[in-house]
């Protein structure tokens, strides 16, 4: 008998095998998006809205910050980057578990020239691009608000929507390997309160984590949202410094990291 | 002309569970080849390490020429797959769904446009175009799963279980359909479980059991080398039983098997004169051609297989 390689599941550790393909991947979830985006509206409409006029101009009415800023500025760049968060991490969760698990999407796709790879590539592309929708909306209600409440007072704020593309990619990533291992469809639910919720809540957003524990400060800057809030802090009032350059990369980094896990995990799960 | 289809020793183990044993087969350009066996016997293993969807264990396994361990893009690019659970999109429509599908094979919109519309044509889906996939019928889905194969222009449509849960009608426009591609030059390779599909569609086949190929040639070859022509089923009164076994088991050329229940008797002739020879004592009595479903059960036994 001759010996050859012989192993019944998908090696976990192989290169990611990527093409642009997976721009092909992208383009079906944005055609189904044009299709449907008049039923997914309320949330990315509504929610950013309640989070800003309840924390922002409600709570903020009680919050005396000691100079001219008003509350619901402060709130602002948090509210960009969670609503981006949000948004990923539902693409990539939910989403992405009924077209892998229920509509069988992604094994019809891995027929064609595409690989599983491309597939991840394509749904965290298109995490990232709801996430930028997203954002852009979110800003441009802030922008509404401005002449009132002084939020964006910088010409350099144009640059969280590129970034909260790259917010999109991290989180998208993270969250589907959080997918790809889900047994059910009811285990993202403590993907998102275990780790989308505390960060909603601690990183940043709400008040200085400074005034957080050492150790819940550690592991709020371990996850990409309290590295990007900061960054859109600084943008929204005035030029970026070293310590965003050092986000853009740290949070690149993970993304790159979370993205070749999603693709071993979502081969591991479907190639058997 | 070279194989589409070329396998050796291909083998396929999860775990300690060997489910492809090392088989070798071939398909050549044009033909229908099918795979046959019950659940279980490796059909669909071997049809998902062809179409790139499931590493080897072992051997060796060309499609089109290219090796799946290395060309995968390649051989899917080629490919026309029809899997056994319709993987439509459910958020496209009849239409959209095609046009989506070639974009995957980097068919361009002002090629695959009138495609769609030609596919639809020919599977009769034009009216349903705009509807949901839904609203769909089973046979409707199953058919436009094999027009989304189509899509791509594939060199050989690879269809696992193609009727496999479709009502009569559908199952035999399902059939129209896939004969007509083949009149057309489509290599088409297909599993099931049918003994009827397999004998109506395949040019030629191979049984499968337990992971082995037991036989393979043309449905007629396999039918007069492993049951003859035509067949007799005996259904004895009870006290009767022994005296008709005996009798059968004298008539020359005539090989008989008992499954406790029915008597069969496979023989390379007519066996009419010897049903009108028999009428007492015996229950029921069937004269048929021998068939796939004879040659099967008689390879594999009438015990449970599982």
């Amino acid at each position: 008998m001759i010996a050859t390689k012989s192993y019944s599941r998908a090696p976990l550790f192989v290169r990611p095998n990527l093409s642009h393909h997976a721009f092909n991947v992208w383009r079906r979830n944005r055609d189904v998006y044009r299709k449907l985006w008049k039923t997914e509206l309320v949330m990315p409409l509504i929610e950013p809205l309640l989070v800003l006029t309840a924390m922002g101009r409600g709570l903020g009415r009680f919050i005396d910050l000691g100079s001219k800023q008003s509350y619901l500025a402060v709130l602002a760049p948090g509210v960009m980057a969670q609503f981006g968060m949000f948004q990923a991490t539902f693409e990539c969760g939910w989403g992405a578990y009924f077209r892998m698990e229920s509509q069988g999407i992604y094994t019809a796709i891995a027929a064609t020239p595409a690989t599983l790879d491309d597939i991840v590539a394509g749904e965290v592309m298109w995490a990232a691009t709801r996430s930028m929708i997203n954002t852009t909306y979110i800003m441009a209600v802030l922008l509404a608000f401005t002449p009132s409440y002084d939020i964006i007072r910088s010409p350099w704020a144009i640059f969280v929507i590129p970034i909260s593309y790259l917010l999109g990619l991290c989180f998208g990533a993270l969250t589907l390997c959080f997918t790809a291992t889900a047994p059910a469809i009811s285990f993202l639910g403590y993907y998102f309160n275990v780790i989308v919720i505390p960060l909603f809540w601690l990183s940043g957003t709400f008040f200085p984590i400074e005034r957080l524990p050492g150790w819940l400060q550690a592991i709020a800057w371990a996850l990409p949202l309290t590295e990007i809030t900061a960054t859109y802090r600084h943008l929204l009032n005035g030029p970026p410094d070293v310590s965003d350059l050092l986000h853009i990369v740290i949070v690149g980094a993970e993304t790159v990291v979370f993205g070749c896990i999603a693709m071993a995990l979502v081969r591991r799960r479907l190639i058997k | 002309m070279p194989q589409i289809i070329r396998a050796r020793s291909l083998t396929k183990r999860y775990g300690d569970f060997v489910a492809v044993d090392g088989i070798d087969f071939e398909v050549l350009p044009g033909e229908c080849f099918g795979f046959l066996g019950p659940n279980g016997a490796g059909k669909t293993s071997t049809i998902r390490m062809t179409t790139c969807m499931s590493p080897l264990s072992g051997g060796e396994l060309l499609v089109a020429g290219m090796d799946v361990r290395r060309e995968h893009r390649k051989i899917k690019a080629v490919l026309g797959v029809v899997s056994q659970d319709d993987n439509l999109d459910p958020d496209l429509t009849v239409r959209e769904n095609l046009l989506v599908y070639a974009r995957y094979f980097d068919v361009a919109r002002s090629v695959a446009a009138p495609r769609a519309d030609e596919v639809l044509d020919l599977f009769r889906l034009t009216d349903k175009r705009d509807d949901k996939i839904s609203a769909l019928s089973g046979g409707l889905k199953r058919r436009l799963t094999i027009a989304r194969a189509l899509m791509s222009e594939p060199v050989a449509l690879v269809l696992d279980e193609p009727t496999t849960g479709l009502d009569p009608q559908a199952r035999h426009l399902v059939w129209r359909q896939l004969r007509a591609l083949k009149d057309e030059g489509m290599t088409l390779l297909l599993t099931t479980h049918y003994m009827d599909e397999a004998a109506r569609l395949c040019d030629r086949l191979v049984i499968m059991h337990q992971g082995n190929i037991l036989v393979q040639g043309t449905p007629a070859e396999l039918i007069s080398a492993h049951a003859g022509f035509e067949v007799i089923e005996v259904r004895p009164a009870r006290e009767a039983r022994e005296q008709l076994l005996q009798m059968l088991r004298s008539v020359e050329g005539l090989e008989v098997e008992d499954t406790g229940d029915t008597i069969y008797g496979f023989s390379s002739g007519p066996v009419g004169e010897l049903a009108q020879s028999l009428d007492a004592g015996a229950e029921d009595i069937i004269v048929r051609r021998a068939n796939l479903e004879d040659v099967f059960l008689r390879l594999t036994g009438r015990g449970l297989l599982e």
